[in-house]
C-alpha cells in the first residue's frame, strides 16, 4: 500500500503571498544546490572539457584560424561548439529531474512544503549558470584570439549568445522530457534524434543550408556563396535567433511547469509572451537581407575602392576594409619577397595590393548548387582606374595558410610578368616563371604550392578571394616548376632576372623554357587529355 | 479532541479498490510517543501517509494543532510542522548525508544557508551522525540511511513526527540507539512509531494503538495491552495441546499463551501477549493460521 500514489494531495505552497515569496526563497537556494550537482555532472565536465581541450589544443597547435582569426566568424564556430554542453545539458538535467523517481524519495520530498513545481523551477533555473558558464568561455577564448596580432573583424555578441540560449534550450527540453516521461533512456533517445536531425538538416542534399528557414534551426553557420564577408555585410539576424532560441526556451520551460501544476496565471502570461516572442523573432530571423545592405554588398563588390583605407610601404600600396589593417603587415614579406626575385625594373614598378570580395552571390534556393556569378573583373578595373590604383592585385579577406600566401605571391607574380586579369589559364614561360617566384618567395609560399598540388592532382590553382579571379597552371609546367626548384636558387634566380624579358614574353613555349635551364620538359598530352581550359597550351 | 491531543484522525475511511485500507479509523495524538501496531495489511502505512499528507482519504478529517488539514492551507499548516520518515526511505546515493539533510531542509523552505546548515549538523548530531556527515550515503550501511531519515525527518525541529517502521533492519545495538534517540524526541513532541517491535513500544511508548483489518482494537497504555493477557499465560513442563502459542524457554519450561488450564502457574503478561491474544480475538482463524 506504501507505493499507492493515485491520491496524492495537490501541492499546497504557493497559495499565499507570503507563501509564494519563501517558495520564490527556496527554489532559488535549491536551485543553488542543482547548480552544483549539475556542473559536477561527468556530462557536463566531458563536454565542457572537449569544448577547452579543443580550443587549446588547436591554440597551442598554431591552426591557422587561431594565429589569423577573423573575428565576426569564429564567434558563430562558438555555436557549433555550445551543441556539446547543450546536449550534456539535456541529459544531465533529464537525470536531475528524475532522480527523485529514481532514487524513491517522491513520497518524502511529496509531503515537504516545496511543490513539485518548485523543484522543477530550481532544475530549469540551474540551467542558468552552466549557459552563462559556455557564454563566458566563448568570450574567453574569443578574446585569446582577438589578442592575435593577426586578428581581424570584430565579434557580434549576439553570435556569442546564441551559444548559452542553446544550453538553455536544450537544458529546458531535458526537464521536459524527464517530467513527461520518465525514463532516462527518453533523453538518450532525445540527443539521438536531435543528432539525426542535425545532421539530415545540415545535409546539403535533404537539408536547409542557405534556405532562409535554417534559421528555424538550432544553429546556422556560414551560408553557401557568402564566405569571407566583412562584418557590416554579413547580415545575419544572430539576435533574432537568441531571441529565437531564449523564447523556445522559454515556452519549454512554462509547458513544463505548467505540466506541474505551477500557479497557471502568471505562467500562462509567461507561455503567450514567450510564444509570441518566439514567433515575432521567428519571423523576423526569416526576413530577407535588407536593400541596404544588399546595395553595400554591390558597393563592397564592384567599388571596394570607396570603403577602403591604403598604406603605402615602399613602391606597395596596400588596401583594405575596415577592421583588416593587421593583416598589412603578414602581406607585406611575401609580396617583398615575391619582388625582391624580380629583375630591377619590375621589381621597382609600383604596385597595390587591394582587398576583395564577392559578396553578390545569390543565396542558394535548394542545398544542391551554388549559382556562382564570375567575378566582376570589369568593375574592378573601373575601380581601380577610377581610384588611380590600375592593374591592383587582389588579396580576400581571409588570411593565415600557406595557400594563401602562395595565391598572393603568385597574384603579384602574375602582375609583374606582365599577365592580365584575362590571362586565367598560363602556360610556358609565363606560368613557370611566375610559378617558381611564388614558389620558392618564403617558406609559407613553398608549403602552399605544394599545399596546390596536391589539391588539384598535377595542375595549380590559385586565388586569394573566395569566387574571385583565380590563375590555372598545367601539370606540364608545374613538373617543369618543380624541376627548377630543385636546382639552385641563385642560379635560376639570376637567369631569369637575366632573360626575364625573354621568359616572360607571350606564349614561350614550355619545352624551350625548360631547356634553357637544362632540363626537359614532359611530353604535352594529347588536346583530348588536357584540362579543360588549357586546349590553348 | 482532548485538551492535550495535538492532532485526531477522525472516523478515517481509505479504500484502493476493492480494498478497505481503513474503515472509520479515529486516533487522537498527544505529547510523547505512541506505538502503532498491527499485522501485515492491518493499515498501519495507510494511517502514516494520511496523516503525513501524503494519501488523500476517501473521508475523515484529520485536525492537527488546532487546524483541520482538509484543505490545501491545512495540509501546508500540518507539514509546516511535520516530520516524516516513509517505510521505505529513499536516498541519492551520490549525495552525502549532510547533503541530503540539506536538500530536504530546503524542500522544508529553509533558505538562509548558515542557519540552514546549522540546523542539519544539529540533527545530524542528533542521531549519531556527526563523523559521518560527509560520507556519501551509498557507502553507509543501512542502520545508518535510517538514521539519515530520522535526521531528515527532525529538519525544522517539528512538532509532530510520523516514523513508519525506522528500526526494521537495524541490529540490536543500533536499535538500542534509536531507542534513546526517538524517547529524546518524544519528550517534547508528538511520534507517531510504527512498528512490528512490541519491545520497541514497550521500551518507548506511553501510548499504543493496536490495527487489524482496517480498525484500531486497541488503543491505550502498553500495561492496557498487556492486560489482555492477564489470567492467559502460564509455564508447563510441557507443550500444551490447547496453547494458541507456546515455547520453551532458556530456563527448560514451556511458556504457553492461550486459555490456562485450571490450576497452571499463571505468569506475569507482556505486551507481546496481549497483542498476540488481541489479534487472535479479532481474527481468530488469521492467527491460528
Amino acid at each position: 500500500m506504501s507505493t499507492t500514489t493515485e491520491r496524492l494531495p495537490p501541492g499546497v505552497a504557493g497559495e499565499s503571498t507570503a507563501n509564494r515569496i519563501a517558495v520564490a526563497w527556496a527554489v532559488l537556494a535549491l536551485a543553488r544546490v542543482e547548480v552544483v550537482r549539475l556542473l559536477r555532472h561527468p556530462a557536463v565536465l566531458l563536454a565542457l572539457a572537449a569544448m577547452a581541450a579543443l580550443w587549446v589544443t588547436l591554440r597551442l597547435g598554431g591552426a591557422t584560424w587561431t594565429r589569423f582569426p577573423v573575428l565576426h566568424e569564429q564567434d558563430r564556430a562558438t555555436q557549433d561548439l555550445a551543441l556539446l554542453p547543450g546536449l550534456a545539458a539535456l541529459v544531465a538535467g533529464n537525470l536531475a529531474v528524475l532522480r527523485s523517481r529514481r532514487d524513491g524519495t517522491e513520497e518524502l520530498y511529496g509531503v515537504l512544503l516545496l511543490p513539485r513545481w518548485a523543484r522543477t523551477g530550481a532544475h530549469l533555473l540551474a540551467l542558468l549558470p552552466l549557459a552563462l558558464l559556455v557564454g563566458a568561455a566563448a568570450a574567453v577564448h574569443l578574446a585569446a584570439l582577438a589578442a592575435a596580432p593577426g586578428a581581424v573583424g570584430q565579434v557580434n555578441p549576439w553570435e556569442v549568445a546564441t551559444g548559452p540560449a542553446l544550453v538553455l534550450l536544450l537544458g529546458a527540453v531535458g526537464v521536459l522530457i524527464g517530467r513527461v516521461v520518465p525514463s532516462a533512456v527518453a533523453a538518450s533517445l532525445a540527443v539521438v534524434l536531435l543528432l539525426l536531425a542535425f545532421d539530415v538538416m545540415t545535409s546539403p542534399v535533404f537539408g536547409l543550408p542557405g534556405r532562409p528557414v535554417e534559421w528555424l534551426t538550432l544553429v546556422v553557420g556560414e551560408r553557401l556563396g557568402q564566405e569571407g564577408l566583412t562584418p557590416d555585410l554579413l547580415a545575419r539576424p544572430a539576435i533574432w535567433h537568441v531571441a529565437y532560441l531564449t523564447g523556445l526556451a522559454l515556452v519549454v520551460a512554462c509547458g513544463t511547469l505548467l505540466r506541474d501544476r505551477a500557479p497557471r496565471i502568471p505562467l500562462l502570461a509567461a507561455l503567450v509572451a514567450a510564444a509570441l516572442g518566439t514567433v515575432t523573432a521567428g519571423a523576423l530571423q526569416l526576413r530577407p537581407v535588407s536593400e541596404e545592405v544588399r546595395a553595400a554588398r554591390v558597393a563592397a563588390t564592384e567599388r571596394p575602392s570607396t570603403r577602403q583605407t591604403c598604406e603605402t610601404a615602399g613602391t606597395v600600396t596596400y588596401c583594405t576594409f575596415a577592421g583588416y589593417g593587421a593583416w598589412i603587415r603578414e602581406w607585406r614579406p611575401v609580396v617583398e619577397a615575391v619582388r625582391r626575385l624580380l629583375p630591377r625594373g619590375p621589381a621597382e614598378r609600383p604596385l597595390v595590393v587591394r582587398q576583395r570580395m564577392v559578396a553578390t552571390n545569390p543565396a542558394p534556393e535548394d542545398g544542391n548548387s551554388l549559382a556562382v556569378p564570375p567575378p566582376p573583373l570589369a568593375a574592378w578595373r573601373a575601380d581601380d582606374r577610377a581610384a588611380g590604383t590600375p592593374g591592383a592585385v587582389t588579396a580576400g579577406t581571409a588570411w593565415g595558410s600557406g595557400r594563401d600566401a602562395f595565391g598572393l605571391a603568385g597574384l603579384v607574380a602574375h602582375r609583374a610578368t606582365g599577365a592580365t586579369d584575362a590571362d586565367d589559364v598560363l602556360c610556358g614561360g609565363r606560368a613557370i616563371v611566375l610559378l617558381w617566384l611564388a614558389a620558392r618567395a618564403t617558406p609559407e609560399t613553398a608549403t602552399g604550392f605544394v599545399e596546390a598540388m596536391r589539391a588539384s592532382g598535377g595542375d595549380v590553382f590559385f586565388e586569394t578571394a573566395p569566387y574571385g579571379p583565380s590563375v590555372h597552371v598545367t601539370e606540364r609546367d608545374v613538373a617543369v616548376v618543380q624541376a627548377l626548384l630543385r636546382l639552385p636558387t641563385e642560379r635560376v634566380g639570376d637567369e631569369i632576372r637575366a632573360d626575364w624579358d625573354a621568359l616572360t614574353a607571350a606564349k614561350v613555349p614550355t619545352a624551350k623554357v625548360a631547356a634553357r635551364f637544362g632540363l626537359s620538359a614532359p611530353p604535352q598530352p594529347p588536346k583530348a587529355e588536357r584540362t579543360v581550359g588549357t586546349e590553348g597550351c | 479532541m482532548t485538551a492535550t491531543q495535538t492532532v485526531t484522525l477522525s472516523d478515517m475511511t481509505v479504500r484502493f479498490g476493492r480494498t478497505t485500507a481503513l474503515d472509520g479509523v479515529s486516533v487522537g495524538l498527544e505529547q510523547g510517543v505512541t506505538g502503532l501496531l498491527g499485522p501485515n495489511g492491518a493499515g498501519k502505512t495507510t494511517l502514516l501517509r494520511v496523516l503525513a499528507t501524503a494519501l488523500a482519504p476517501d473521508s475523515g478529517t484529520v485536525r492537527a494543532f488546532g487546524v483541520a488539514a482538509g484543505d490545501a492551507a491545512g495540509r501546508l499548516a500540518l507539514r509546516r510542522r511535520l516530520g516524516y520518515a516513509p517505510q521505505e526511505p529513499g536516498f541519492h546515493l551520490r549525495f552525502t548525508a549532510f547533503e541530503f539533510v540539506d536538500y530536504v531542509a530546503i524542500l522544508k523552505e529553509m533558505t538562509d544557508r548558515r542557519a540552514r546548515h546549522a540546523e542539519v549538523r544539529r540533527v545530524l548530531h542528533e542521531v549519531g551522525l556527526d563523523d559521518r556527515r560527509g560520507s556519501r550515503i551509498r557507502a553507509l550501511s543501512g542502520g545508518m540511511r535510517r538514521r539519515v531519515a530520522l535526521a531528515a525527518a527532525l529538519v525544522g525541529d517539528p512538532d509532530l513526527l510520523v516514523l513508519d517502521e525506522p528500526t526494521v533492519g537495524l541490529d540490536p545495538e543500533q536499535r538500542l540507539r534509536f531507542r534513546e534517540t526517538i524517547a529524546l524526541l518524544g519528550e517534547r513532541r508528538s511520534v507517531l512509531l510504527s512498528t512490528h517491535q512490541t519491545e520497541d513500544v514497550t521500551a518507548l511508548c506511553a501510548r499504543v494503538v493496536v490495527l487489524h483489518g482496517g480498525r484500531v482494537r486497541f488503543d491505550g497504555d502498553p500495561a492496557g495491552l498487556a492486560a489482555v493477557a492477564r489470567g492467559r499465560v502460564w509455564t508447563s513442563p510441557d507443550r500444551p495441546a490447547t496453547a494458541l502459542a507456546s515455547w520453551r524457554t532458556g530456563a527448560g519450561v514451556h511458556r504457553n499463551v492461550g486459555t490456562a488450564p485450571a490450576g497452571a502457574e499463571l505468569v506475569e503478561p507482556t505486551l507481546e501477549d496481549g497483542y498476540l491474544l488481541l489479534l487472535e480475538d479479532a481474527a481468530p482463524a488469521e492467527v491460528a493460521a
